[in-house]
């Protein structure tokens, strides 16, 4: 389908094909594709670390822990990615001035810096990309340690194997399994959705295109740039996707 | 604790276990004594497998108490207090009782081999070298030696639950529990199921079998258990039990599994 808009848009000159091809590899444009990506990619790894914790703490059966992990998925999960970016970015600088962290009984002091010196749009961006996310992973890993067989855990429990070694050895390898076409599907939302950074002034691809375009008025070409350089993107995400699956394929 | 826990192999001494206000088992005592074979036997429902996996702590009970080789189960004994053991604990206990189970549970994402050397190295802290002896050694003494490197989803039942054996013998326990161990395979496959046990019990392996099959009671088992609604009935060497049922129950369930 995009291809066919593409198409009647070059047959009808609403599209310049040579401004397109032009911008395509353009450094700043490939400079824009590659913060997205990385953006994308650490915002990911981010999500599911948090979402790992949230997961185990929902059911690790302590009913504390388990209402911290339900409050974080309701807080994180129920407001809108745009709305956290711009916390981060705007509000909290407001809130704190100043950004002190230094180890206690100790005279090592890591950061002591003006808070908006701390808080670039990257930081911004990959702490409201990941925490929101991490909402969503929580709830994928919930579902993927909820899928894999109670006997496992019995018979791991049987051979005389910790608590924390049947997580460990038989249901995290199990779960992971299960749940790599669902974080494959996240990757790809998450490789989008750093267009919302665009907001925060972050660099990242729709930023630049909507920067040039404002001053150039190729509007059309530049967001199709644009597009495309997503399109790389998600077929990235598909091919490591697919890798993954036939690496650790469910039996 | 008296003289027979001490040498027994496994002691259940009064042992209830209720869900909620369903009573699972009703005071059951019982005692087995090392390399004796016993057959949990009764209808569906009768407690047989909840008994099996209250000997290892998989299901906590609500009283009494359970010994495995003169070793309180799952408790500390604290004056007239049990304490629940930690996690470690319970697990280091477990390590010398072996269970197989009715639906094999071998671990899906692991060759035969690794399903096998499991135990050993992530429990026992092994070396791989010597853990891999060990499991090839196992597989081979339960017929199935070129299926290493396997998943078992390629496995038949009837190689997964000899695989699953192998998996419990590599701990070398000192009692097993087989919960149902034929109950998931057609009677082909069970036979292969039943021969490997039949080994065990040959080399002198302190068994408690839960089952439904007769072959196993009849052929080898050294002693029958029958259970109906959570209570022991009947407590008897195996061969009185077929020949001279004494309970209406028992009685019924002999008659039934005759031919």
């Amino acid at each position: 389908m995009v291809s066919l808009i593409l198409a009647a848009a070059i047959r009808a000159k609403i599209m310049n094909l040579e401004v397109f091809f032009t911008y395509l590899t353009s450094e700043q444009v490939l400079i824009g594709a590659r913060n997205a990506l990385v953006l994308g990619t650490l915002a990911l790894a981010v999500a599911s670390v948090i979402g790992l914790i949230v997961a185990l703490m929902r059911v690790s059966g302590n009913p504390i822990l388990a209402a911290l992990s339900a409050t974080y998925v309701y807080f994180f999960r129920g407001t809108p990615m745009l709305i956290q970016l711009l916390f981060w970015f705007n509000a909290v600088p407001t809130m704190f001035q100043r950004v002190h962290l230094a180890i206690p009984f100790t005279d090592v002091v890591l950061v002591d810096a003006p808070t908006t010196a701390v808080i670039t749009p990257f930081v911004a961006a990959l702490a409201g990309l990941g925490l929101a996310e991490g909402a969503y992973m929580a709830e994928i890993i919930r579902a993927g340690i909820l899928a894999v067989d109670k006997g496992q855990r019995a018979a791991a429990r049987a051979i005389g194997m910790t608590e924390y070694q049947v997580l460990r050895h038989i249901v995290i390898p199990q779960a992971g399994r299960i749940i790599i076409p669902a974080g494959g599907n996240q990757y790809i939302m998450l490789l989008k959705s750093t267009s919302l950074a665009s907001a925060i002034g972050f660099l990242e691809l729709l930023r630049i295109a909507t920067d040039i375009y404002s001053s150039n008025f190729m509007v059309v070409e530049l967001l199709a740039v644009a597009a495309f350089w997503y399109l790389v993107m998600t077929a990235f995400a598909t091919a490591v996707q697919t890798t993954l699956e036939k690496t650790f394929p469910q039996r | 604790m008296g003289t027979h826990v001490k040498a027994a192999a496994v002691v259940l001494d009064a042992v209830s276990k209720s869900y909620g206000k369903v009573e699972i088992l009703k005071n059951v005592s019982l005692s087995i004594t090392p390399g004796e074979v016993v057959t949990l036997l009764g209808p569906s429902g009768a407690g047989k497998s909840t008994l099996l996996r209250c000997v290892n702590h998989l299901e906590t009970i609500s009283a009494g108490r359970i010994y495995v080789h003169g070793k309180l189960i799952g408790y500390r004994e604290e004056g007239d207090a049990l304490h629940e053991l930690s996690d470690r604990e319970i697990s280091a206990q477990r390590r010398s009782i072996g269970m197989v189970f009715q639906s094999f549970n071998l671990f899906r994402h692991m060759t035969v081999l690794q399903n096998v050397m499991s135990g050993p190295i992530h429990v026992l802290r092994q070396p791989k070298g010597q853990a891999e002896d060990l499991a090839r050694e196992l597989l081979a003494k339960v017929g199935l030696p070129d299926k290493a490197d396997r998943y078992p989803s390629e496995l038949s039942g009837g190689q997964q639950q000899r695989v699953a054996i192998a998996r419990a013998l590599a701990l070398s326990p000192s009692v097993m529990l087989l919960d149902e161990p034929t109950s998931a395979l057609d009677p082909e496959l069970s036979q292969e199921v039943i021969l490997t046990i039949r080994a065990l019990a040959e080399q002198g392996y302190t068994m408690l079998i839960a089952t439904h099959e007769m072959a196993i009671a009849k052929e080898f088992a050294d002693r029958v258990i029958f259970m109906v609604h959570g209570e022991v009935v009947e407590d008897v060497p195996a061969r009185t039990f077929f020949a001279s049922p004494r309970h209406e129950r028992s009685r019924q369930f002999v008659a039934r599994h005759a031919g």
